[in-house]
């Protein structure tokens, strides 16, 4: 297959678009999603601060090398879970990708913070992904908070969003559907405007971004995603897409055109958050979920 | 025979020449991996002759 732009050889064949790409012409399509993305969907300001939430997996370092190349101010965000050789290799991939660049990160270590998500899990006999979410959800908010971010941009893809999407149509779960836009605003004095500038392109493409342009991450996966619900949704719709090329771009990116102002959440108790007694982070109640957790932890 | 690096390490082997052809027998997704052929990208569409090694790369992130 040949660069439909200048005859070279494909590395990339994107059927969505009935179209192969070489090196160079990919790496132009790739960054014209991204402008997209952020143009359509206002990410940016002139001065923002981004933080960057990164796990050291291709997406979340490909989004950072592609924001830093754009001259935004940005510095990385890592919370280190504790799960055994996965958090290690992982922990050392954003070390050295900051240090290549010559950027910051910000790291939060759960196992030095005597809370590895392991632990967390087993006292409070949840399911590591549900704690993990909420423990890396508090660090995320508090340390933009903290540190006077502007913005917090996440690496979730064509795919992540396609597959949440389609999880929360399944269970029709209203409350998340509420959530999906790729730009959440600021939410009570303490949340930062969330941003998912990698929207619209697919894990495939992002993997092949992060090899073209010798992106080093961890390909591993967190040991705990196995039999995650998520997986399963990305390979039905994988399988889709084999059959209708286009599915997975068209379910998720019209969701936004067609359906999303049916599920837009009501600010109705606004007024009733209050600072949480212990972390100063806004809370409906006295003591925010985070803190809770902790202490029944403890 | 041409011989497939699977994502979890394991190794398989197809008789089929295209490299769609090739997922396609070891029932593997096109849009779930990267193909490597002597460290470059490659095609679904592009031929490999015998004893070429294919790399599979996967691009599934989880959790
Ligand atoms: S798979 Fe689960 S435990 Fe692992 S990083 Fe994801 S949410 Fe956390
Ligand atoms: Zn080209
Ligand atoms: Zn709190």
């Amino acid at each position: 297959m040949k660069c439909i732009k200048c005859s070279e050889n494909a590395v990339i064949s994107l059927y969505r678009h009935n179209a192969g790409f070489c090196k160079e012409h990919f790496t132009e399509y790739f960054h014209k999603q991204i402008n997209k993305a952020a143009k359509d969907h206002k990410m940016f300001v002139k001065d923002d601060k981004v933080m960057v939430c990164v796990s050291g997996g291709k997406d979340s370092l490909v989004l950072w090398h592609i924001l830093h190349s754009y001259g935004l101010d940005t510095t990385g965000m890592y919370v280190s879970l504790g799960i055994g050789e996965y958090s290690q290799k992982s922990k050392e991939k954003v070390r050295k990708f900051a240090e290549k660049h010559g950027l910051k990160a910000i790291i939060v270590d759960l196992e030095e913070k005597g809370h590895p998500i392991p632990m967390l899990a087993s006292r409070t006999r949840r399911n590591a992904c549900s704690v993990c979410g909420q423990v890396k959800r508090h660090y995320f908010n508090k340390v933009a908070f903290d540190e006077g971010f502007t913005v917090v941009a996440t690496g979730h893809n064509l795919d992540d969003e396609a597959a949440r999407l389609f999880g929360n149509v399944l269970r029709w779960d209203t409350a998340h559907l509420g959530k999906m836009s790729p730009n959440l605003p600021e939410d009570g004095d303490t949340m930062k405007r969330k941003v998912k500038p990698l929207m619209r392109l697919t894990e495939k493409e992002v993997a092949a971004y992060a090899f073209l342009h010798g992106i080093d991450y961890i390909p591993d996966e967190c040991p705990m995603s196995k039999g995650a619900s998520s997986l399963e949704y990305k390979k039905a719709l994988n399988e889709l897409e084999s059959k209708m090329p286009g599915t997975k771009h068209f379910f998720y990116l019209e969701y936004f055109n067609l359906a999303a102002d049916r599920f837009e959440i009501k600010e109705e108790n606004k007024d009733k958050l209050k600072k949480c007694l212990k972390c100063g982070m806004d809370s409906y109640l006295d003591v925010c979920s985070f803190c809770r957790l902790m202490e029944k932890a403890e | 025979m041409v011989t497939i690096e699977m994502p979890d390490g394991t190794v398989r082997q197809s008789d089929k020449n295209r490299i769609k052809d090739i997922l396609k027998d070891i029932g593997q997704n096109d849009n779930a991996v990267l193909t490597v052929v002597d460290g470059c990208l490659v095609t679904p569409d592009t031929g490999v002759k015998n004893g070429t090694v294919v790399k599979l790369i996967s691009v599934v992130s989880g959790g």
